[in-house]
């Protein structure tokens, strides 16, 4: 018989931030206290709010302490959410503990004192309402109403334990200076919590960068990095996780057809199963046509698509399926097809990724494709769209989906910087189009660069679009020698 | 209508209503309270009434005047209103802020 060593059992309650509980597996260590820094408009009093809001909806009634905004503020703030806390607080479901600097009665110190009316007044209102979550809001705040912090630190460790003893769990928020840095403006309070989230709101080459990390959680594990986040009306912060890649899953030697047999002998016998490819080529070469056939071939062999076009309007898809032989309102009809058409810059890219996770999870289709990545490119700094990236090839995959994805260029597959993620790395396979020019005329080029766990054609061979889609011929072999443009 | 006005000095101390909030029998409650009846007996007038309150036994009133710091004393009468925290160590401050001159004879 063996003894296992003693594991402190924390459980782990709703954030009632929506995509946090997957980067903290499960949620905030209950009956503990989180402390969530950030700088100035970071998103701190909203985190706070939507926590407590959480309670709520779950039947813990909240108590919400602010050291800075009055309560009328954070009541009209929070309406924006769709939180009405005045119907909660009359209900005493909601309660506030207001500890906002007062200006209409001055205040000075004529010798020592503490904070133990603040501590009583926390204790009163969770007592009174039997809250079992409680946001504090923020450290700064209250320690810059003292010329001293002494009294203020105090009282804030009191509380923290009194709030565990009550069984509370509780949120505590304290500013930062520096998006990156030491974890608060004081130094003393990332001592108080086991548990530390980072909320950052940077500039990147002028686009604004908003992320969420958690540095440090008791009683298990969770994600590490960066994690984007927006603020979404109507529901507040949303966090899009890095997802965690099963390593385990992907060793299928099952093949499906790319739609286009040539391809698939190229392939020695098509995609395999739950694999990632990426098609890379200039513009015309051919990137729409291969996504059509892809689809095309998923409703021929019953199973669904989603096509998420960034560049083409839906009548344009149509039409030029049509073109090649392919009936996408047919397939559409018949619940084979679903495609959802957006321009790049009308959304953040967490939002274009949100948006297709909800069509991922709603739809249930057995192939995704996205055309392209390109479009989505320029909308985003680098950092952003190497982690929108990631989110989306971690979600298709976990979903264990055959995604397609396509792209301009090569510079999708990073690596100019190392310690980059490379799309390269998390694709299975690569196909590469391009332009050749050579004995007076512009050739189309198909090759293989890559295909995971198999063997495959080597050869650079010629296609044609024709009305049949494309038609991919013999490898152009020496004809390419001493006179030959690539083009692209 | 009183038959004969007050003095000015007498006026202004007769009118004074001080409270005291204290956190139970606290170290600092019972400084504050210590110091408090000095300052009244050496500088303060007989006209000056206090008050002192246990925010323990009454957590509504420490909600309602937005207490944070104890012991506080507040100036409740003449206003307007205002606050000194502390154990009243700082005999000067709490005559200077609240507006007091001392009654003990210079």
């Amino acid at each position: 018989m063996t003894t296992e060593p003693a594991i402190e059992e924390i459980t782990r309650i709703p954030s009632g931030i929506p995509g946090l509980d997957e980067v903290t597996h499960g949620g905030l260590p209950q009956e503990r206290q989180t402390l969530v820094t950030g700088t100035s408009g970071a998103g701190k009093t909203v985190f706070s709010a939507q926590y407590l809001a959480e309670g709520v909806r779950r039947g813990e009634p909240g108590v919400f302490v602010t050291f800075e905004e009055r309560p009328e503020a954070t009541r009209r703030n929070l309406r924006s959410l769709g939180i009405d806390i005045e119907a909660w607080e009359a209900e005493g479901k909601w309660r506030f503990v207001n500890a906002s600097p007062r200006f209409d009665e001055p205040v000075v110190v004529a010798g020592l004192f503490d904070l133990a009316s603040l501590t009583l007044r926390v204790r009163t209102a969770v007592e009174q309402l039997g809250a079992k979550r409680v946001a504090i809001d923020s450290i700064g705040a209250l320690i810059t109403q003292f010329s001293e912090p002494g009294p203020a630190r105090e009282s804030l460790f009191q509380l923290g334990y009194h709030l565990e003893d009550a069984g509370a769990t509780s949120v505590v928020t304290a500013e930062r200076v520096e998006d990156y840095g030491p974890v608060s403006r004081l130094g003393f309070e990332e001592f108080l919590a086991d548990n530390v989230v980072v909320l950052r709101n940077g500039l990147e080459n002028e686009k604004r960068r908003r992320t969420i990390e958690v540095l440090k959680l008791r009683g298990g594990t969770h994600q590490r990095g960066e994690h984007l986040f927006t603020v979404v009306r109507g529901t507040g912060i949303v966090v899009v996780p890095h997802e965690d890649v099963d390593f385990e899953y992907g060793t299928s030697t099952r093949r499906l057809p790319s739609g286009n047999t040539g391809l698939d002998e190229m392939l020695n016998g098509g995609f395999f199963d739950r694999s990632l490819v990426l098609v890379t080529g200039p513009t015309g070469a051919g990137k729409s046509l291969l996504t059509t056939q892809f689809v095309g071939a998923g409703a021929a062999t019953g199973e669904r698509s989603l096509l998420m076009s960034f560049e083409e309007s839906h009548a344009q898809l149509r039409r030029n399926a049509s073109a090649w032989g392919y009936d996408f309102d047919a397939m559409e009809r018949e619940g084979m097809l679903r495609i959802v058409v957006s321009a790049p810059e009308s959304a953040s890219l967490e939002d274009h990724l949100m948006r297709m996770k909800r069509n991922i999870d709603d739809f249930a289709p057995d192939r995704v494709a996205i055309d392209s990545l390109t479009a989505l490119q320029r909308i985003a700094t680098v950092k952003t769209f190497r982690e929108y990236v990631l989110g989306l090839t971690f979600h298709i995959k976990n979903n264990a989906l055959l995604g397609l994805l396509t792209a301009a260029g090569m510079d999708v597959l990073g690596g100019e910087h190392p310690g980059d993620l490379h799309l390269s790395t998390s694709s299975d396979a690569i196909i590469g189009l391009h332009y050749l020019g050579f004995q007076g005329a512009l050739h189309r080029g198909i090759s293989v660069i890559k295909l995971r766990g198999s063997d495959h054609d080597k050869a650079l061979r010629e296609f044609k679009i024709t009305d049949q889609g494309m038609d991919v011929g013999e490898p152009f072999g020496d004809k390419l020698w001493g006179n030959t443009t690539q083009l692209f | 209508v009183p038959a004969t006005e007050p003095s000015a000095e007498e006026g202004r101390h007769s009118q004074v209503l001080l409270r005291l909030f204290v956190y139970n029998d606290s170290l600092f409650a019972r400084r504050a309270i210590v110091e408090l009846e000095e300052l009244r007996q050496r500088h303060l007038g007989p006209g000056v009434t206090v008050e002192v309150i246990d925010i323990e036994a009454h957590p509504e009133i420490a909600e309602e005047e937005q207490l944070l710091a104890v012991p506080a004393l507040q100036l409740v009468q003449p206003g307007p209103r205002r606050r000194i925290i502390g154990d009243l160590s700082d005999h000067a401050m709490v005559l200077s802020s609240l507006g007091l001159t001392s009654t003990e004879a210079p």
